[in-house]
């Protein structure tokens, strides 16, 4: 595969057993993105940015440098982060990081590196992502594997055997539910009327996320009403520190296989998915048969 | 007097308010009293209405301090701009003849009947701006049974009170001298009367939002589409207020194009 400003996202791993190789990896990257007069932003914690600047030399200062915690804290964090990074660049921009799954998350993970391909399909990105196979089982390694089409930190792109399409691959990763533990607390049913559902949802989230918690539930239902003239049940766990709150719709309106990691588009009907996603401290969506579920926590802001 | 909904303009105390009525008898004898109420605080009274006469006269009414005028006049001399300047020179008419204010109370039910919110709307807006900025108060009268309910709603939240039989709008709009002041919750049942009203604005603005108790996906787009459209134009557009979960809620928004 060949490096050009129209051949859209391009989207490689990377991976390495040692911090050394993986500095000068990143560092190669960084230079040939310099030399191809893309912005390249590198995302690494603070003694990693050192190594990695120590290799750059003089052309540190060409380079962009983001914080790894709070940019890969979570997939939609992730997501979020990427999206604002790269705004309405017109620009190529070559991002660089270390993506690490972890025991608990690395589904989440695995669905968010399948999203990147269909979310930034056409976009001037070439993506870079390093993985540390100390740290990841065979298992996690080969789903790594299926979601990057390309493998290596500089062109030419070694085109990728294991790759498969996105849809295909979060079908094997499905997003985990929430099964709250006992009855709800509220139950509302055949809901056809909105303001009450925020106003209830409001009402019984922690008073520092209540606004969040309306306007998420406010969404999440239209969406549902916009597919059926009522909402089936909407139920809600009321606890001292955060809210839970399911939706019911009669039809596949959450069914999206990338629920929460699928940001906004200018005039689409996804937005209710993108901000609980993005809002809720929880998300979670599921279908069965011809319904579907959103479910979204909020916990109180320490 | 029914529910009241108060958007009380604190600056002067004046209001512009909306009254939902039930019958001819309920108008007049609401006539009746704010045309005394105005007499006795001193100020000119204008009743506007479909019939001339309806309410006994007021007690000691001094020379031309109520007038009396029909619905048609509104709809002979130049509909907004025309009766927006007109109610200008009878305030300052009002106080050069030494009164305190102006009071006016008019039945809009012909109008509104007649009329669709766009053409209203400016109307309104303009007849809010006015009444704060000046020495007035006015009650604009609505038969509940005659006009369509959510025209009916969407009148109500222009106006800084609504009284009556009139249904409490979630969201009330106000011009102001830089802008919009806009309070309540604001969704998809009044998504474009805010964006109708944002087009009212001129010059540099403020959209002022410290009321604003909810405000869905759907009406901050409209508000960004303003602000980016406004901006294009050299308006600069400011936002004063907003919500937290507007502020949070806005970057993600930018969504990827």
């Amino acid at each position: 595969m060949s490096q050009g400003q129209d051949v859209g996202f391009i989207h490689s791993a990377v991976f390495v057993d040692s911090e050394e190789e993986l500095c000068r990896s990143m560092a190669e990257s960084a230079f040939e993105g310099l030399e191809l007069s893309e912005e390249v932003i590198i995302t690494a914690d603070r003694d990693r940015r050192r190594r990695i600047a120590s290799l750059l030399g003089d052309r540190t200062h060409q380079v962009r440098f983001d914080e790894a915690d709070s940019r890969y804290s979570t997939p939609r964090s992730a997501m979020h982060g990427l999206v604002k990074m790269l705004g309405d660049r017109r620009r190529r921009v070559r991002s660089i990081g270390e993506v690490r799954p972890g025991k608990d998350r690395h589904s989440e993970w695995i669905r968010y590196e399948a999203a990147l391909n269909e979310v930034l399909t056409g976009r001037p990105v070439t993506g870079v992502c390093f993985y540390d196979t100390r740290l990841l089982s065979d298992h996690t390694r080969a789903s790594m594997e299926e979601t990057h089409p390309c493998r290596g930190a500089i062109s030419p792109w070694e085109g990728s055997d294991a790759f498969r399409p996105p849809q295909d691959v979060v079908t094997d990763f499905p997003p985990r539910r929430i099964h709250p533990r006992r009855e709800p607390d509220l139950l509302l049913t055949d809901v056809s009327e909105l303001r009450p559902v925020r106003a209830a949802a409001a009402d019984m989230a922690p008073p520092s996320r209540a606004d969040d918690a309306a306007l998420v539930v406010h969404e999440l239902t239209a969406m549902a009403l916009a597919d059926a003239s009522v909402v089936p049940e909407i139920r809600m766990w009321s606890e001292p520190d955060r809210v839970a709150v399911q939706i019911i719709s009669a039809s596949d309106s959450f069914a999206d296989p990338f629920a929460g990691l699928r940001p906004a588009r200018p005039h689409g009907n996804n937005v209710a998915l993108w901000i609980a996603g993005q809002l809720a401290d929880d998300f979670a969506v599921a279908r069965t048969g011809p319904v579907s579920e959103a479910t979204v926590v909020f916990v109180e802001d320490r | 007097m029914g529910r009241v909904l108060s958007h009380e303009n604190s600056a002067t105390g004046r209001r512009h308010a909306c009254w939902g009525y039930g019958d001819e008898e309920d108008f007049w004898h609401r006539v009746g009293d704010f045309v005394q109420e105005g007499v006795d605080a001193g100020d000119r009274v204008v009743t506007m209405a479909a019939a001339r006469v309806g309410s006994p006269p007021a007690r000691d009414a001094q020379p031309r301090q109520v007038i009396r005028m029909g619905v048609e006049d509104f709809q002979r001399n130049g509909g907004v701009p025309g009766w927006t300047s007109r109610l200008r020179r009878m305030v300052g008419d009002a106080l050069n003849d030494g009164f305190a204010g102006l009071r006016l109370i008019a039945d809009a039910t012909p109008i509104a009947t007649s009329a669709q919110l766009r053409e209203l709307l400016p109307w309104e807006l303009q007849l809010g701006r006015l009444a704060s900025e000046y020495s007035m108060r006015v009650v604009c009268a609505l038969q509940s049974s005659a006009v369509d309910k959510e025209l009916s709603v969407d009148l109500a939240s222009l106006h800084d009170v609504v009284e009556g039989a009139v249904p409490l709008p979630l969201a009330t709009i106000r011009l102001t001298s830089d802008g919009l002041s806009v309070k309540g919750e604001l969704d998809s049942t009044n998504g474009d009367l805010f964006e109708a009203a944002l087009a009212e604005t001129t010059g540099d603005v403020t959209i002022e939002m410290s009321g604003v108790d909810f405000m869905d996906v759907g009406s901050m787009r409209v508000l960004r589409r303003f602000v980016m459209e406004t901006e294009n134009t050299g308006r600069s557009v400011t936002l004063s207020s907003i919500p937290d979960s507007v502020t949070r809620c806005w970057p993600l928004l930018e969504g990827v194009s």
